[in-house]
């Protein structure tokens, strides 16, 4: 199959589904490596894993029509993201996992009419319920 | 969805240049005018734009010359006046009571008068003034 260029994504925010108001989202896994070099005569440095993190960052747009739909999914605190890059049909690739949301900017107006939008960001509260690189799906 | 953005611009444009009051009176087109038209005479059309993929719905995002062209130097200015007021913060978010009407399938979101536009040329041995604007319209799907 050819490479994906598209833009169906899925993005639910507590369970409130927000496919049509998003412009960017972005799950991020994160590990530090734990250095156990240890040991007389050691050249390279040895490394163990530490713990997985992770973190996601997005933007939504305004709509005048549903905002006060899924505003509050996006307010600072603890929220269960659902994300499908292809959609949520049976079978596409899944990552849902809790976040806390540390930052929500916007919305913000300006003079030159530019498309209103909330941009925010956050940190993984738990291991994925769901993770998209580990497989999972719809 | 049974007409284009563009569709529904370009009637929205003919409505709003339509509408009682105008020193052009009833003369308002698709540029260009018919042969023969009298002055002063008003005239659109799309400078540039296309759908901007800026949401998951059906969106656009047009520039639109909307002129006047009079005989009259005072009448092209004075037309312009009426231009700027009938199409410059038009759309629905922009004008609230009374904004363009982009139809059933379309909401014109924002008008934004931008380049002033003004010229004159010699035509059948007179002046003829051309004065107006170009309009960044922004639309989404219903």
């Amino acid at each position: 199959m050819p490479t994906y260029n598209g833009n169906n994504a899925y993005l639910a925010i507590d369970g409130v589904d927000v496919s049509g108001f998003y412009q960017t989202f972005t799950p991020s896994r994160s590990m530090d490596g734990i250095d156990i070099t240890a040991g007389a005569g050691k050249d390279h440095r040895q490394r163990a894993e530490g713990l997985a993190d992770g973190s996601c960052s997005g933007t939504v747009v305004y709509d005048t029509a549903a905002v006060n739909t899924y505003m509050a999914a996006l307010d600072v605190g603890e929220h269960t993201v659902t994300y499908g890059p292809e959609g949520n049909a049976p079978g596409k690739p899944k990552h849902q996992q809790k976040y806390i949301f540390t930052s929500i900017d916007g919305p913000t107006v300006d003079i030159e009419k530019s498309k209103v939008v909330f941009d925010f960001s956050g940190d993984a509260a738990d291991a994925p319920i769901n993770n998209i690189l580990a497989g999972a799906v719809f | 969805m049974s007409e284009t953005a563009l569709a529904a611009l370009l009637r929205a444009i003919r409505q709003r240049a339509s509408e009682a009051g105008a020193p052009w009176g009833s003369r308002a087109y698709l540029s260009p005018a018919p042969q023969g038209t009298a002055y002063p005479y008003l005239v659109f059309q799309k400078q540039a734009g296309g759908e901007i993929n800026g949401v998951r719905a059906r969106d656009a995002e047009f520039v639109m010359l909307v002129k006047a062209i009079d005989d009259s130097l005072a009448g092209a200015l004075a037309a312009a006046t009426v231009i700027s007021e009938r199409f410059n913060d038009a759309g629905v978010y922009d004008r609230p009571a009374g904004p363009l009407d982009g139809g059933a399938d379309w909401v014109i979101q924002t008008t934004t008068e931008e380049q002033n536009v003004f010229y004159s040329e010699r035509l059948d041995g007179r002046l003829v003034y051309h004065s107006g604007a170009q309009y960044r319209v922004r639309m989404e799907a219903v």
